[in-house]
């Protein structure tokens, strides 16, 4: 067995030590729902489908991956408008 | 899929940030901070959605930087239980499949919840394992693939299809303090899925089915 807790804080996605060190408070943790649709607008109104060098826009890596995932379902070929739309027909 | 969480911070913001206006400053630092990382019981952190508001900005007896507290909302990625969701296949072996979605690897659907009646071929030695069956040699090394069997024909399970699961459980393990060497690395957020039903499982099984109805 060997001691590995320091690699694991460094190297590893985890934020529960965060609740002490960090001193971070959840306030409302489902404030909201989002929509795939809304995710997909938000990262592309922060400029993740104009640059295609992925360097310049302000886009991590991460939220490029969420990008990615998201152009490939339904939200990619949604509007505003059509979402709309369909909300009046079902009424 | 996707929540917003309001999260209260006391943020020292570094001297490094002060040529930049206070609110992009603390937005950036917030990102670095937060960006990809797992929150206990809230999920993997997509993005910084906005900041409510800003208050503070005192400089604390042997500290070089400003001390903000910080009301933001940050876009989690937490999907809820009986969620369908799209994936691809990451690695097939006896225990299951992990799959992933690009942004989040972790996972798992244990072969109890794959479509039943199924079977397990090795890559390697080509051999057969049926699901009522338990092999001799240690399972959780082998690699191979799954198949349903349905009407007498094999329906593989393989990394090109895009594959459809329904979340079963989310699950936020402890840290742990201590790790054999050869252990898997940690994961701070799993998630546990099933394809036991109708429309579960490779989108491609179920298009051929309706090509073949037609």
């Amino acid at each position: 067995m060997t001691f590995q807790s320091q690699s694991i804080l460094t190297s590893f996605k985890w934020l529960d030590w965060a609740q002490n060190t960090l001193r971070v408070k959840n306030l409302e943790g489902n404030a909201s729902a989002l929509t795939n649709f809304e995710v997909l607008d938000f990262l592309r109104a922060k400029g993740a489908s104009k640059d295609p060098t992925r360097v310049i826009a302000k886009v991590a890596q991460s939220e490029y991956k969420v990008y990615d995932y998201l152009v490939d379902t339904a939200a990619s070929v949604q509007t505003r408008e059509s979402i709309n739309e369909f909300l009046t027909s079902v009424k | 899929m996707f929540y917003l969480s309001k999260i209260e911070h006391k943020l020292p913001l570094p001297p490094s940030r002060f040529v930049l206006p206070i609110r992009e400053a603390i937005h950036m630092e917030l990102e670095k901070l937060f960006l990809d990382k797992v929150i206990a019981n809230l999920g993997l952190c997509i993005s910084v959605y906005d900041i409510r508001s800003i208050d503070g900005g005192f400089i604390f007896p042997g500290d070089g930087a400003p001390t903000y507290t910080v009301v933001f909302n940050l876009i989690m990625f937490r999907p809820f239980e009986k969620e369908i969701i799209t994936a691809r296949l990451l690695s097939s072996d006896a225990d299951g499949l992990r799959l992933t979605i690009g942004f989040f690897d972790d996972i798992y659907i244990p072969a109890s919840r794959l479509p039943d009646p199924n079977h397990f071929v090795e890559t390697e030695q080509k051999k057969r394992v049926f699901s009522g069956q338990e092999s001799t040699t240690n399972s959780s090394s082998k690699k191979g693939v799954w198949y349903w069997d349905y009407n007498e024909q094999e329906y593989p399970i393989q990394d090109t299809d895009v594959i459809k699961f329904r979340v079963t459980n989310v699950s936020y393990p402890q840290i742990p303090v201590e790790q054999p060497k050869e252990s898997k690395p940690f994961a701070p957020m799993l998630i546990s899925g099933a394809m036991d039903d109708d429309g579960l499982g490779p989108v491609s099984w179920w298009f051929a089915d309706e090509d073949e109805d037609e």
